[in-house]
């Protein structure tokens, strides 16, 4: 009887030296995805339990981060984006089958300016981050926002490199026509 | 001529070359070559493609334009953007419900 218990702290010990201090950061993932703090909430409780309930198949020292991001995001994919309050904007499919096509006539942003965006405040930068489909907010919030390599993304999202690569390139493509138009309408660039 | 050798062997970045080069008063709107200057911006570019990027970027204006907007929405991102940090509420939820499981 003695055994099971040690192990058992063992477990939560290592849990939440590793895990733990993780959850600011899967907090604000699940905020950025979701849009919404009470569905953020959820997220990163569902992504915690999952997380528990699988520590034996985690390979302790490796990497926590990229583990729970993964599970976040399969979580996110199954459950939230079939009840999220926020409707899916643009079908996953559609999406990667237009935007990785070579056909793709590519229309580059070239008069949006440095110092215009630099001029902007975190929320305007925020507001045209999230108006984006939400695979592409996804890979800008993975690279940008929390600093993860190009082969971690491609583990936690479950595809290959060249399409990470592309759909970056694609998701800041499109944030900056966010932004340009965006910044237009503020007169920014009169 | 070791380090050309590298190169020329990454067929991607071969192709980058020809079309850019076959291309020169062109804008470089051709997505493998845009996506090779991300590869810069994000730290992902071996030291060959860096070492070729950032003597490319000193000759080529349409680049060095495109690299510095990259790496300059790149920043805003990071640095601007609102971190959300976790309520203490669901931190004691999460806490709580894992200890319950010991039991």
């Amino acid at each position: 009887m003695n055994k099971p218990e040690v192990n058992k702290v063992q477990k939560d010990g290592q849990f939440e030296k590793e895990f733990m201090p993780l959850i600011n950061s899967l907090y604000n993932f699940a905020y950025r995805l979701t849009l919404d703090e009470d569905d953020a909430n959820d997220l990163v409780q569902e992504t915690y339990m999952k997380a528990y309930r699988f520590f034996d198949s985690y390979e302790q020292g490796t990497n926590a981060k990229a583990w729970l991001f993964r599970i976040l995001k399969n979580s996110f994919i199954n459950d939230f984006r079939k009840k999220s309050k926020q409707p899916s904007k643009v079908d996953y499919n559609e999406v990667e089958s237009f935007y990785n096509s070579d056909e793709v006539d590519e229309k580059i942003t070239t008069d949006l300016r440095i110092d215009t965006v630099q001029d902007m405040i975190g929320d305007e930068v925020a507001t045209a981050l999230n108006a984006l489909a939400v695979d592409f907010r996804t890979i800008i919030i993975l690279c940008d926002l929390e600093g993860f390599t190009y082969e971690e993304m491609a583990k936690i999202l479950d595809i290959p490199i060249g399409t990470v690569r592309s759909r970056l390139h694609r998701a800041r493509n499109l944030l900056k026509e966010k932004l340009k138009k965006y910044a237009s309408t503020m007169g920014y660039n009169e | 001529m070791s380090n050309l050798n590298v190169m020329l062997m990454n067929s991607t970045f071969t192709t980058w070359m020809n079309k850019l080069f076959s291309k020169k008063k062109e804008q470089p709107t051709c997505t493998e070559c845009l996506q090779s200057i991300q590869l810069l911006v994000d730290g992902e570019a071996s030291a060959d493609q860096e070492q070729y990027f950032r003597k490319h970027l000193d000759e080529c204006i349409p680049c060095y334009d495109f690299y510095n907007l990259e790496k300059c929405v790149k920043e805003v991102l990071q640095n601007k953007i609102e971190k959300k940090e976790v309520p203490p509420a669901l931190l004691k939820s999460i806490k709580d419900k894992i200890n319950l499981r010991a039991e």
